[in-house]
């Protein structure tokens, strides 16, 4: 025996339960521009997730310099990639436009905020109970940059592909992107992982 | 598909009995979640209850269970905790989860997440008291602590993949690069639940141990793991010292002497507390 098929009491005011967010994610559109909203919001992210880490140091000095390292670590890591990434990308004469890379990265640098958030609570957890604060840290900022360079990757290419649909399509130019797309994920990670060993002897105050 | 399956559509949810809503939860739980039909908030609303409920039992159950293998008060003390044990690293995850899920341009609601997850938890919940008989068919027959522990968390790991498959199932189609989002995931879960599971214990306690609700805060599971590893391969001992936060001020070192630990010595009480769960 059952009852109707919803129930009577759900107020005529609800949206559909397929409204927005809707069942089947649609990716970013990218000739929305990014929010300034999205950019604190991630920016914000990455100091918590410092913060958040700095509730296990070991002392105060250390814990006041672990907040903003995650946040050195990605916006140095960017910030020193990008140039080379425009340039290069120019020189090859590809198509996309300057201004649609950076909002590309934009994106990826706002995803990797949004990680960042997600994962303070996770690290809160290990810094109230264990004396793994630190280490949960590296694991974050590895997902952290992980979840960059993939939707950095993601977004660059469909940036690309928008321009050169409206623009023309070489074969050759495939191959070149390909090779600038690896070349600046590699070229980012060895500059964040230079970054970080800095920003770890500062926290660590030697 | 038989005439019980059908008799209980996920749209009539809301006057289904706990035992119905096992049924549907066992059978196809992601159908609860892709109803077109139905608002999911009040979904949520009016299947929050029931589901929190069938998490309790059935965590509840499996630790009973759990408890078992030391008996007394035991069987209360981890009663209570398994449910904790499950709902806990579900709650701390879930922002990793939605942002992970972000990343890979999949935008959820809350809400539905939240349903999902609770979802995944209730499912987990009533197949761990599923397998719970088998468990403690086990462990009746006293194993040594170790084995008994290692039942305990291979159950749990038999009874969670269904439950993260939920999880997944449940969570709508599209997104990109999906499998990194999920990986991740599986990542902080997999590690929030053994280190809840080290800060809840003990679940499992030896025989002539003495009984607590929960330990010191101190070490982390990691380190445990490391510990009786060590301790196999017959290098004994271990600090375990107050970490984190709020376990600092847990003064004393606790000296643990894996090499007591041999079936034919009996440990002191108090040397006895420590342990992997």
């Amino acid at each position: 025996m059952h009852g109707p098929p919803a129930s009577p009491s759900y107020p005529p005011s609800y949206p559909p339960a397929y409204a927005a967010p809707g069942p089947i994610a649609t990716p970013t559109d990218i000739s929305l521009p990014l929010r300034s909203s999205a950019l604190i919001g991630a920016l914000a992210g990455l100091i918590g997730l410092g913060s958040a880490a700095a509730l296990g140091a070991p002392d105060l000095t250390a814990g006041l310099r672990l907040i903003p390292s995650v946040l050195l670590v990605e916006l140095g890591s960017l910030a020193l990639t990008t140039p080379a990434l425009l340039a290069l990308h120019q020189f090859f004469g590809l198509d996309a436009s300057v201004e649609d890379l950076a909002s590309a990265l934009a994106r990826a640098l706002v995803r990797g905020g949004q990680v960042a958030a997600g994962l303070i609570l996770v690290v809160v957890g290990f810094a109230l109970t264990t004396d793994l604060a630190i280490p949960a840290l590296l694991a974050a900022l590895l997902a952290v940059g992980v979840f960059t360079s993939v939707v950095g990757c993601v977004e660059l290419a469909a940036v690309e592909r928008r321009a050169k649909s409206a623009a023309r399509a070489h074969e050759l130019d495939d191959a070149r992107f390909t090779l600038l797309l690896i070349g600046w994920s590699i070229l980012s990670w060895a500059i964040a992982l230079r970054i970080g060993l800095h920003v770890a002897r500062w926290v660590i105050g030697s | 598909m038989n005439s019980h399956a059908n008799s209980t559509s996920p749209a009539s949810v809301s006057s289904t009995s706990l035992l119905a809503l096992t049924g549907l939860l066992l059978r196809s739980p992601e159908r609860l979640v892709d109803d077109h039909e139905v608002d999911l908030q009040a979904r949520l609303i009016e299947l929050a209850p029931k589901l929190l409920a069938l998490t309790l039992i059935g965590g509840a159950a499996f630790g009973v269970v759990v408890g078992s293998y030391r008996g007394s008060i035991q069987y209360l003390y981890a009663g209570l905790k398994a449910p904790l044990l499950l709902l806990l690293p579900m709650l701390v995850g879930l922002p990793a989860l939605r942002a992970f899920l972000a990343a890979c341009e999949l935008r959820l609601s809350w809400t539905r997440l939240a349903l999902a997850s609770l979802l995944a938890v209730a499912r987990t919940a009533v197949l761990a008291a599923a397998t719970s008989p088998v468990l403690w068919l086990y462990l009746s027959v006293h194993p040594d602590y170790h084995r008994a522990v290692l039942a305990m968390a291979g159950t749990l790991i038999v009874v969670g993949v269904p439950g993260l498959w939920t999880l997944t199932a449940s969570l709508p189609a599209g997104g990109r690069n999906r499998p990194l989002a999920h990986a991740a995931a599986l990542a902080v879960f997999g590690v929030l639940l053994a280190q809840t599971g080290w800060l809840l214990r003990p679940f499992v306690v030896r025989p002539r141990a003495e009984i607590a609700l929960f330990r010191p805060i101190e070490a982390n599971v990691f380190s445990s793991l490391r510990a009786t590893q060590q301790a196999a391969s017959g290098r004994y001992g271990w600090e375990a010292r107050g970490a984190g936060l709020l376990g600092r001020d847990v003064a004393e070192p606790a000296e643990l002497p894996f090499e007591a630990v041999d079936p034919q010595v009996e440990l002191e009480p108090q040397q006895q507390e420590q342990g992997v769960f």
